[in-house]
């Protein structure tokens, strides 16, 4: 039998459902991750690294997170910003990703002041341990899917090895692949399931109302 | 009999007025899918104006059901509403009673 709460719910389910581009769904910024990772990869691996190509390479990160921030604020919920609601489980899943992003960090970089010395702390290891630290704290404010997770975590220790010099061997090109793989359809599922909720929640008339207006 | 209608109308008169008008469980239903919502989303989703929606939202902050919080982005003013424990309570135990009414009115035929 449906009730007068059965809307509500609905209404209540809706919100969560626009709320979570807010954090865990990513929708074409995972697809832009995705596409990224993969010619990251194979740029890194195949190209002769110019510094055009390295700085390129290193900026990829950076580009991802602004496309996922301005793809939040100016697409997703240029209605109003709704900050999604975490279950104890997402919260208990996001707490260990950074944890062990922070302890993989921690080894990461007292194995290179311990290999590298006082190298370690000169121009380009000290860009090195920069991108190494900055990880966590990236995960912890943008990582909130296993996409995000897969696809960021790459793009950052890519960005890491090249900005050193170095870059990852040819059947990295395999596991970008598989990242892209996972990233892209999921990104584009959540892409779609946006346009959905933008018609049951008459956001596609609100929007065209404001742009009206101004 | 008696006392069954009795019952009945106990139950609806049992029922949080605050929380059963209309714009109001709409703002605290969509309240409760989210962390933090932003006015300018309210205003959309429940189709209501500003003045009704701030004037609702007024009312909730003063039951405890709702908190509010006001800044600045830039030199626009940002108000974002979240949905209090109480808020969740309320909103959780109305439901409860519309669910149960319903559930005890007789068929139609």
């Amino acid at each position: 039998m449906q009730t007068t709460t059965d809307p509500l719910a609905r209404l209540a389910e809706n919100t969560g459902r626009y709320a979570r581009y807010s954090r865990s769904a990513g929708g074409l910024s995972l697809v832009i991750g995705g596409i990224l990772c993969l010619a990251a990869f194979t740029i890194g691996a195949t190209v002769e690294l110019t510094p055009a190509w390295r700085y390129a390479l290193v900026a990829a990160p950076l580009l991802w997170l602004a496309s996922k921030e301005l793809l939040r604020a100016f697409y997703y919920q240029r209605t109003g910003a709704v900050r999604e609601r975490l279950s104890d489980r997402q919260r208990r899943g996001h707490f260990w990703m950074v944890a062990y992003l922070a302890a993989m960090a921690l080894l990461i970089i007292g194995g290179v002041a311990w290999t590298a010395g006082a190298r370690a702390w000169q121009w380009p290891g000290i860009a090195y341990i920069a991108i190494v630290a900055a990880m966590p704290l990236v995960a912890a404010r943008w990582f909130w899917s296993t996409g995000d997770f897969l696809v960021g975590v790459l793009l950052v220790c890519q960005a890491a090895v090249v900005i050193v010099g170095l870059h990852y061997p040819w059947y990295w090109i395999l596991v970008a692949a598989l990242y892209a793989a996972i990233a892209i359809p999921t990104g584009w599922r959540e892409h779609r399931d946006y346009l959905r909720l933008r018609d049951e929640l008459g956001l596609r008339d609100a929007t065209r109302g404001k742009a009206a207006d101004a | 009999m008696k006392h069954e209608a009795q019952d009945a109308i106990d139950a609806v008169l049992a029922v949080d007025r605050l929380v059963h008008e209309p714009a109001r469980l709409a703002i605290l239903t969509v309240l409760s899918g989210a962390e933090l919502v932003e006015f300018g989303f309210l205003e959309t989703v429940c189709r209501l104006s500003k003045g009704n929606l701030s004037s609702h939202l007024s009312k909730l902050e003063a039951a405890g059901l709702v908190s509010i919080d006001k800044s600045f982005r830039g030199k626009r003013p940002l108000t974002r509403a979240s949905l209090t424990d109480a808020g969740r309570d309320a909103l959780e135990r109305y439901r409860a009673q519309i669910a149960a009414l319903i559930e005890s009115a007789p068929p139609r035929n």
